[in-house]
């Protein structure tokens, strides 16, 4: 690793009237700080510094600043956006990160080092070397349901989410199932509710025990949260009403797949007449790739 | 062990362990069960207080408010049992403090003195528990109206039952639905009602919803603050029969507080008549009311038979 | 729709403007500023909004005033309802799935624009310009490929290529031949929509207390940008779903009767940036949809997610009978701009892995009677397709 450019000399020859890696030293360090303590209580909203992005609040600018904050010149970066790398907003904080940082860019999950993802879980498992960073829009689960976030925070101070187990008997007595699609809130160490970002229900099912930490930005509400290794992560449901993951229709009709996470979309060119739109496609679009070319 | 329910569980394996303490000891036999719930010298005023308050309020100075200071003295040294499956009546007049000493017994108002031994929970004046822990298991109230008791509108009505049994830790949702279903249907609403959300129920349908949620995690003390106000006579009736079937199953302790005679009549076990804040007149029902003593019971029975 | 039938000095004047452009004047144009301000007063005019502006020193508000007042005393001819034909659609995507009938059409995407602040020489650059139809000034189409944000989604991986890259020309589709995104939602439980009117002009004067949509449509489209957004944020901060089922932006063609003739006269060219919102909504005791619409002048974006947000959030709780409470966090939120039009915006990027999910729920429902009663739900779907015609 001699010949590998450091964090130093980058700074020294670049000469920009930028800051390496975007955002300067010291919210840097003000993220890292949160993410150093939510790492020390998985599942807890930590508040942090949150700038000002080159992308709206809202648009994964809370991932962004996670793995600006992270990211070194070694670093191999990829970004997804609903499992997609060609994503015009992925593509954008993808370069954004590589050109700032110095750090190279990658799509095929297996290669990179730090993943930012908008609303999934790479569907390769990753390992413990590698970092997941998810983007969050909501990192209150009882958002809904306690609308004030003061109150929120006194009901999370006494670990007593009786308004979500209300929230969740009301859908189940009414609905025969919990009307929560994506977003579906967890909980971490059987102790702290934490929104787990909205991911599909399938991957909220691959939160827990990962080999690799999970770091959650929310740049708009300006928390971060975080599960280290190993983390226990069970979904909010009843014990004999398991959570049941989607269901797609047809396999995927790129690589065959039948337990990928499938979407259906629209149909290109013309309405389709019959009920069932579209074809069905992996949404993880690397893993997708990989199957086809190493079935 | 759910982690979240331990305080909870732990405070439930105490009660349980306090409940049948009284059987392993021979005397036990002969004597007659404790009180679930024992008051003793319950007071408060409201205002700066003198050394005359007490000698020129009540029946002597025919007034609550005392003429030296202005203070008024809501409730002055009551004192009752009520045993398990035993319904105390607490009668009186607008202002006569009676909704003050409920607001005692539910640990809204603190008492400034006096004490109310809770079997399981010791003195609850001076528990360390949190008063809103202790409203949710020691003493629950079903409020005079039913939007003020904190219940959830928009939600099911079995919903806005079962939420005392999430709020305890449980976590089967078939236990929590056949416990919150079975209530109601036992509290006279029809099983197709039970999913309808609570804002579509008339008065009535909606003060038996918030007796189930108060009942589903029976309490030692159940208070009912004028349960039948508001309510046409029929469904009074109704009410007040399902009332007395439920706490005679469960064993809580009631008292039932009502400017209604023929409430308390049907209802209570035993009756305290409250005027200026004291106890005038204490006894059984039939005793009370067809045979009064104090002058302000017979004016209160003589305007009640008019 | 304004047109003019007699000529004031007011009137020549905006006539001068709208036959020679903004060349006559030296000052820097800001198209966008113009279109809010022309969005917010009902009346499109935007070099008259431009001066407008200048003379109120850039106070919106008060530009808006001084158009309205302008506006208020020049005569008033009722327009026919837009012909789905008239409609040139210059930018359209969804966030809901990602290939659509019709095909999604990124244009000019604003929101993928530099958000650094540029410090060259600011006369080397274009100003951010409004997606348009440059078939009347063909000397100026060579532009199209300089204003920034001008590309094409998904190209650089041809499987997932599925965005033309096209820039309103001439061969821009229309309405007519594009279908609605919300007629793929068959097999979900959809609210349904109130019978509309045509509803009530407000530009004529006080429609009275109570709206149908329609009407109230109508009045929000001059909706104060921020306070739209703002209410829009609100709203989508205690949704379970919302997703942008369709967004476009077009040239419609604005037609009156001929005084005469009495057949169909094509007076005015108007850019309409349009969206229809999907979200969480309770359908007879089910989880389904609730659809929103919203439209207004021009092509800023925020301004119709937002309208068609508040739309469907009315449809989901019955005229939005939540209660709201007025604490600090609530206030704090709705008074934070650039978060408030971060997070309505974020709607026009993809959601179809989250959608998905919702609608695999919305499925997969309810004890027992799901198939039955979701065959049924093709035709009521099919009478909401006649509405959302601009009138």
């Amino acid at each position: 690793m001699s010949d590998a450019p450091t964090v130093a000399s980058l700074a020294a020859e670049h000469g920009q009237s930028e800051a390496y890696a975007y955002l300067d030293e010291r919210t840097k360090r003000n993220v890292r700080r949160a993410l150093l303590k939510a790492l020390a209580i998985p599942g807890w909203q930590i508040p942090f510094d949150s700038r000002e992005m080159p992308v709206a609040r809202g648009w994964g600018s809370g991932g962004l600043q996670v793995t600006l904050s992270l990211v070194g010149p070694t670093d191999t970066v990829k970004v997804i956006d609903q499992g997609d790398d060609s994503s015009a907003n992925a593509s954008s904080m993808r370069s954004l990160i590589s050109r700032t940082s110095g750090c190279a860019e990658t799509t095929v999950t297996e290669e990179a080092t730090i993943i930012q993802s908008r609303h999934r879980i790479p569907e390769i498992p990753l390992r413990g070397d590698q970092v997941l960073v998810l983007q969050v829009p909501h990192p209150e689960p009882l958002r809904r349901v306690v609308t004030n976030d003061a109150v929120a925070l006194e009901h999370h101070a006494e670990r007593d989410y009786t308004p979500a187990w209300l929230d969740l008997y009301d859908d189940e007595a009414r609905h025969g199932a919990p009307r929560t699609g994506a977003d579906y809130p967890v909980l971490v160490e059987g102790t702290t509710l934490m929104s787990p970002s909205p991911i599909p229900r399938y991957d909220v099912l691959r939160l827990g025990n990962r080999p690799h930490a999970t770091l959650l930005g929310a740049g708009r509400r300006a928390r971060v949260a975080a599960l280290p290794p190993f983390t226990s992560v069970e979904p909010l449901v009843f014990d004999d009403r398991p959570l049941l993951a989607e269901s797609a229709a047809e396999p995927c009709i790129r690589c065959g797949s039948i337990d990928s996470y499938r979407v259906q979309s629209g149909g290109r060119y013309q309405l389709a007449a019959e009920a069932g739109n579209g074809p069905w496609c992996c949404s993880d679009v690397d893993a997708c790739r990989t199957r086809r070319n190493d079935p | 062990m759910n982690p979240t329910s331990t305080a909870q569980a732990a405070a439930a394996q105490s009660a349980a362990a306090h409940a049948p303490a009284a059987g392993p000891t021979a005397a036990a036999q002969v004597l007659p069960p404790p009180p679930l719930l024992s008051a003793r010298g319950l007071s408060r005023r409201f205002g700066p207080g003198c050394d005359l308050c007490i000698e020129l309020t009540g029946d002597a100075g025919a007034t609550s408010r005392c003429p030296a200071c202005g203070t008024v003295v809501a409730v002055h040294d009551v004192s009752f049992d009520v045993g398990a499956g035993e319904v105390l009546g607490i009668v009186g007049e607008s202002g006569s403090g009676k909704t003050t000493l409920l607001s005692l017994l539910h640990l809204d108002t603190p008492a400034d003195a006096g004490s109310m031994v809770v079997d399981g929970y010791g003195d609850l004046l001076r528990s360390r528990t949190s008063d809103a822990e202790l409203r949710r298991s020691a003493v629950v109230m079903v409020h005079q109206n039913s939007l003020a008791a904190g219940l959830a509108p928009r939600l099911a009505a079995e919903s806005n039952v079962a939420e005392r049994l999430l709020r305890t830790g449980c976590r089967s949702f078939a236990e929590a639905r056949a416990r919150s279903q079975d209530l109601l249907a036992e509290l006279g609403i029809h099983p197709s009602r039970h999913t309808d959300p609570l804002e579509t129920f008339s008065g009535g349908m909606a003060q038996r919803v918030q007796l189930a949620r108060a009942l589903v995690n029976p309490p030692r003390v159940l208070l009912l603050d004028e349960p039948t106000t508001g309510l046409d006579p029929s469904v009074q009736a109704d009410l007040l029969e399902s009332v007395q079937r439920v706490t005679d199953r469960l064993g809580s302790a009631t008292v039932v507080v009502s400017h209604d005679l023929e409430v308390i009549r049907i209802l209570a076990d035993r009756v305290l008549v409250i005027h200026f804040g004291r106890v005038v007149e204490d006894g059984i029902p039939e005793q009370v009311f067809d045979d009064p003593q104090h002058p302000y019971t017979q004016l209160l029975v003589a305007s009640r038979l008019r | 729709m304004y047109a003019t039938m007699k000529e004031t000095d007011s009137v020549a004047a905006a006539r001068a403007f709208a036959e020679y452009g903004a060349q006559g004047a030296e000052h820097a144009r800001l198209p966008i500023l113009e279109e809010q301000i022309c969005a917010e007063a009902g009346i499109w005019a935007p070099e008259v909004a431009g001066r407008a502006a200048r003379q109120a020193g850039g106070d919106i508000p008060r530009a808006v005033a001084l158009l309205k007042v302008w506006a208020a005393a020049l005569p008033h001819v009722a327009a026919l309802p837009v012909e789905p034909a008239d409609v040139c659609i210059l930018r359209r995507l969804s966030s809901a799935y990602s290939e659509i009938p019709g095909g999604q059409w990124l244009g000019v995407a604003p929101e993928l624009a530099s958000r650094l602040l540029d410090w060259s020489d600011e006369s080397a650059h274009p100003v951010a310009e409004a997606p348009r139809r440059h078939q009347h000034e063909p000397e100026h189409s060579a532009s199209d490929g300089e204003t920034g944000g001008l590309i094409s989604a998904g190209a650089s991986d041809g499987e997932t290529a599925n965005t033309a890259e096209r820039a309103g020309g001439a061969d821009a589709p229309t309405r007519a031949e594009t279908p609605r995104v919300r007629s793929l939602l068959r097999d979900v439980p959809v609210a349904a929509v109130p019978e509309d009117s045509d509803g009530h002009d407000p530009a004529l004067g006080s429609p009275g207390v109570s709206h149908d949509r329609a009407t109230r449509t109508g009045i929000m489209a001059r909706g104060e940008t921020a306070s739209l957004v703002a209410f829009a944020a609100l709203v989508l901060g205690r949704r379970r779903e919302a997703v942008l089922a369709e967004m476009t932006t077009a040239d419609v063609t604005v037609r009156v009767r001929h005084p005469r003739t009495g057949r169909p006269c094509a007076v005015a060219e108007v850019p309409i940036v349009e969206a229809e919102a999907v979200i969480d909504a309770e359908v007879e005791g089910r989880a389904g949809f609730a659809i929103g619409w919203g439209a207004s002048l021009g092509s800023i974006e925020r301004r119709a997610i937002s309208l068609a947000l508040l739309d469907g959030a009315m449809q989901a709780d019955g005229d939005l009978e939540e209660p709201l409470m007025l604490d600090e966090p609530t206030l704090l939120g709705a008074t934070d701009g650039s978060a408030n039009n971060g997070f309505v915006e974020h709607l026009r990027l993809p959601h179809h892995a989250s959608f998905g999910s919702y609608l695999s729920q919305a499925r997969t429902d309810r004890n027992g009677e799901s198939q039955a009663k979701a065959d049924g739900h093709g035709e009521s779907q099919a009478k909401v397709d006649g509405n959302g015609e601009m009138t």
